[in-house]
């Protein structure tokens, strides 16, 4: 056992990518789905930890976006309206997920994913 | 470690007694021997009768220890808390067979949609149970007709 316990777990790690990669929805199981209300309710927690209100207000309204579950293939998003995302917006949100993976709270691949869905 | 990880497949097995069932064993080092699979990590979980649940490895298993030799080792890789919650529906008086595992053609193929420009939408695993009892409701064409 030694080299087991107190390890990082794939399925906490594996979950806790799925809540900010936006792919918690599609984690089939049990002990996924479980394993991602764990993580997500550990993000918030720890958002809760960094963050003033207004800024966990902004996470969680990031947060919730990136979950959105993605637009079918057949029709792609559309580009979001100027008034609910202008550009300082989205730079702004940038910003945070970079704040987020300096604080620890996004790994390099979550970072990339999550930008990546940022920039659509 | 001698070659680097792609994605690995996690299964659990629920077997009685000790689960050291030589069948499974065979079966496993025969999917190894052909290259079909390369185990990166194995555990035992054995749950008592009282509901305590004991992790063994299969270096220590007299019976397995070929298999353990055979495993392209990332002994630790599956994490005590990883087989708490992979057996958390393991009954009393069985064991609980962890084989974390590598499918060896999902490499080449990944490279190929990766180079293609392609990306992994999702994957799924279905249950044996699940596919029969959804087969068994799709009309058969044959009727039909």
């Amino acid at each position: 056992m030694r080299r087991r316990v107190g390890r990082p777990s794939l399925l906490g790690t594996m979950a806790r990518t799925a809540v900010i990669a936006g792919t918690a929805q599609a984690a089939a199981g049990s002990v996924a789905q479980s394993q991602a209300a764990k993580a997500q309710a550990a993000a918030s927690e720890q958002a809760a930890a960094q963050a003033t209100q207004a800024e966990l207000a902004d996470l969680r309204n990031q947060v919730s976006q990136l979950q959105a579950p993605p637009a079918p293939p057949a029709a792609p998003a559309p580009a979001p309206a100027p008034s609910a995302a202008p550009a300082g917006d989205l730079m702004s949100q940038l910003q945070q997920l970079a704040s987020m993976k300096e604080a620890g709270l996004l790994s390099d691949a979550e970072f990339a994913a999550a930008k990546a869905r940022l920039l659509g | 470690m001698a070659m680097p990880l792609g994605p690995i497949e996690i299964v659990v097995f629920s077997l009685p007694g000790d689960g050291l069932a030589g069948e499974v064993l065979t079966e496993v080092q025969s999917l190894v021997a052909a290259g079909t699979v390369r185990i990166v990590d194995a555990v035992l979980a054995r749950r008592d009768a009282d509901g305590a649940l004991t992790l063994a490895e299969l270096a220590d298993e007299p019976s397995w220890d070929d298999l353990a030799g055979s495993i392209d080792h990332v002994e630790g890789l599956v994490a005590a808390e990883d087989v708490d919650l992979l057996t958390a529906d393991l009954p009393a008086g069985r064991a609980g067979l962890v084989l974390a595992f590598e499918n060896t053609w999902v490499r080449p193929l990944l490279a190929a949609v990766r180079g293609a420009g392609g990306a992994v939408l999702g994957e799924v695993a279905v249950a044996d149970v699940v596919v029969q009892e959804i087969a068994d409701t799709v009309p058969d064409e044959e009727e039909n007709r």
